[in-house]
């Protein structure tokens, strides 16, 4: 929760277009026969993931409502966190899955909060450290008034290495937006 | 000499100081690592940063709902910022611990009553059906109202984070002492050790020094006696030789009748006294120049059989009348020998004198050799007699050590004719052994490098 403070560090896009454009290219080829990513049904929208991804669903990025979220694999954590009383059980699309669904090519995703937050987390923090974005909180919903709409999680309570200022600030509650690159 | 060597119970109490002083220092060293890795930034501040996020979320709200009362209202983050409020007021909640009431105890207080304005503010927005619009007059004053505490809130979480920080440097401080006294007590007992390795090793040297000189004192003096022995020795002859050469004359009676037969009894008397004195004193000669390593030498082709005849012969001559019967077995065609003929003649002489001086009247000596290996010539010399038990065996080749055995007390000498024929046969490099049984004998067994 601390990188807010800071600013978020600047982007050399001139010197990524190239990069990008051959990571299209490559990922169109390779991702020839991926299914292509459905339409939000007509729900909310409470997640856009931009950047460097292949499957888009409207205007240059991925757009979830909470069904199209809900149709991706789905993990439950119980963990504590700095920031509740107690244990609680989390709901969410393991963030490995959802970037594989989107695509992503890249190494690092911006995940930007409704309260002008935003860290730089690694792409592989989702297979190497099991980051959940979390959409249930003890089965629930969450609301932009609490913790919503989502919310990257770490399994805090399992890994004692992760209970760290590292990982604690790349915890993004009020998560409303991720721009991989 | 300083120091004395450390006993074995001070170095075993060093030794135990030793390892409690480094198990202290390993479990320093682990207790630092422990504090350090729990010096962690969101435990220390996260009042501090939530408070100050509710009071950021605050001031933003507030300069909107003054915008929208300008006539310029922005519905959308209007709510952004009224969710981010009250967004916040959970996580604070949650960092709210026994330790922070303790250190700052107005702060649950002022917070209890930030957190009922704020949701008086929410059941207002509620009775309007969320539209915070048409509430903004309201909301507005009483954001006003909620700076001064949330404000209040703000520092004293700041205030915590200061506190908090100084406990746990002072901790870390506090550990690190500990660390730095167990490693220094560790180094100070390492000298310590390292001063009395030193003092010790001076003091070893110091008695290596005095024993070395006690050795050659010792070594001077062994000499000084070998020396005066040879001297002795070589001083009494001259007289006995007067004295055997004399009593000889008057026992011959060259120069006409001695008178009374009795006179010719005592120069017989003198004469056998005189070679046996004369004797001991060879013999106390043999052994100081085999001790001072002075033995005059020469090497000479011997024919050992010819030796063996005389040798046998001679001591059949001074043997009791015939009591104990040599018997000479030495081959006539055995190779000759490269040794010094004195001394081997001495080397027989003595053990056959020894097996007929110690044989009881009837018992056989035999003196024998032969060709053992190619090269190699044995002679033995073995009689029948008493023996000698295994523990005097060990001692009769050491000089002045004769057989203190009851069946054997009465015989005279000093006990120097085994170590001395021994010596004599090493000298001209030959092997020695002796072997004996209490009532089966004793066999000394000669091996010496036959010539070419």
């Amino acid at each position: 929760m601390r990188l807010a403070k800071r600013g978020r560090p600047g982007r050399k896009r001139g010197e990524r277009i190239a990069a990008v454009a051959i990571g299209l290219a490559l990922l169109f080829a390779s991702q020839a026969g991926a299914e292509p990513l459905a339409k939000p049904s007509g729900g909310e929208i409470i997640l856009s993931v931009a950047g460097a991804i292949a499957n888009r669903n409207g205007d240059g990025q991925a757009f979830f409502d909470l069904a199209l979220l809900e149709s991706l694999p789905q993990r439950e954590i119980v963990t504590e966190t700095p920031w509740t009383k107690g244990r609680h059980r989390f709901t969410g699309v393991p963030l490995e899955a959802l970037m594989a669904r989107v695509g992503a090519q890249g190494k690092t995703i911006t995940a930007e909060a409704l309260n002008d937050y935003a860290v730089d987390l690694p792409l592989d923090d989702g297979k190497n450290h099991g980051a959940l974005v979390v959409y249930f909180f003890d089965g629930q919903p969450m609301l932009p008034s609490d913790k919503g709409p989502l919310w990257i999680l770490y399994p805090f309570s399992t890994d004692p290495k992760l209970r760290s200022e590292t990982y604690y600030q790349r915890a993004v509650w009020n998560l409303f937006r991720m721009t991989v690159h | 000499m300083g120091l004395p060597l450390v006993t074995r119970n001070w170095r075993r109490i060093f030794l135990v100081c030793l390892v409690l002083l480094a198990v202290l220092v390993l479990w320093s060293a682990k207790e630092l690592a422990v504090s350090i890795s729990g010096l962690r930034a969101n435990e220390l501040d996260n009042v501090g940063w939530n408070a100050s996020q509710l009071e950021v979320q605050l001031v933003k709200l507030q300069h909107l709902l003054a915008e929208a009362k300008a006539g310029n209202p922005q519905r959308l983050l209007l709510q952004r910022r009224w969710d981010n409020l009250l967004s916040r007021i959970d996580p604070l909640d949650a960092a709210i611990t026994p330790d922070l009431n303790a250190s700052q105890p107005d702060f649950a207080p002022t917070f209890a009553e930030v957190k009922t304005e704020i949701a008086e503010m929410a059941a207002y927005v509620r009775v309007r059906n969320g539209n915070l619009i048409q509430a903004v007059d309201v909301l507005e004053g009483r954001a006003s109202a909620l700076a001064p505490p949330i404000r209040r809130l703000a520092v004293m979480g700041d205030q915590y984070w200061g506190q908090l920080t100084e406990r746990r440097r002072g901790a870390l401080v506090d550990k690190i002492q500990s660390l730095a006294f167990a490693l220094g007590g560790l180094l100070l007992l390492l000298c310590a050790n390292q001063v009395v390795v030193l003092a010790q090793g001076q003091r070893l040297k110091a008695m290596a020094g005095a024993l070395t000189k006690a050795l050659q004192a010792a070594d001077q003096a062994n000499m000084a006696k070998t020396n005066f022995l040879a001297r002795m020795s070589h001083e009494l002859r001259t007289p006995l030789n007067a004295i055997i050469g004399f009593a000889e004359v008057m026992q011959a009676e060259m120069f006409g009748p001695v008178g009374h037969p009795r006179y010719k009894d005592y120069s017989t008397g003198i004469l056998a006294s005189g070679r046996n004195l004369l004797g001991l004193v060879d013999s106390v000669l043999d052994v100081s120049q085999i001790e001072s390593g002075n033995v005059p030498m020469t090497r000479e082709l011997v024919a050992l059989h010819e030796m063996a005849r005389s040798c046998v012969a001679a001591i059949e001559g001074q043997s009791r009348g015939g009591a104990v019967e040599i018997a000479n077995r030495v081959p006539e065609d055995l190779p000759r020998l490269k040794v010094d003929p004195d001394h081997l003649r001495k080397i027989l002489l003595q053990l056959l004198d020894n097996a007929v001086k110690f044989g009881p009247s009837g018992c056989h000596v035999e003196l024998g050799a032969r060709q053992c290996d190619a090269d190699k010539l044995e002679i033995w010399v073995k009689d029948d007699g008493p023996g000698i038990t295994p523990e005097n065996l060990k001692n009769v080749l050491n000089p002045f050590n004769q057989v203190r055995d009851p069946l054997v007390f009465h015989h005279e000498g000093l006990g120097l004719g085994l170590p001395i024929a021994k010596s004599l046969t090493e000298l001209n490099g030959g092997e020695f052994e002796l072997s004996s049984a209490l009532g089966h004998g004793t066999e000394a067994r000669l091996r010496f490098d036959a010539a070419a």
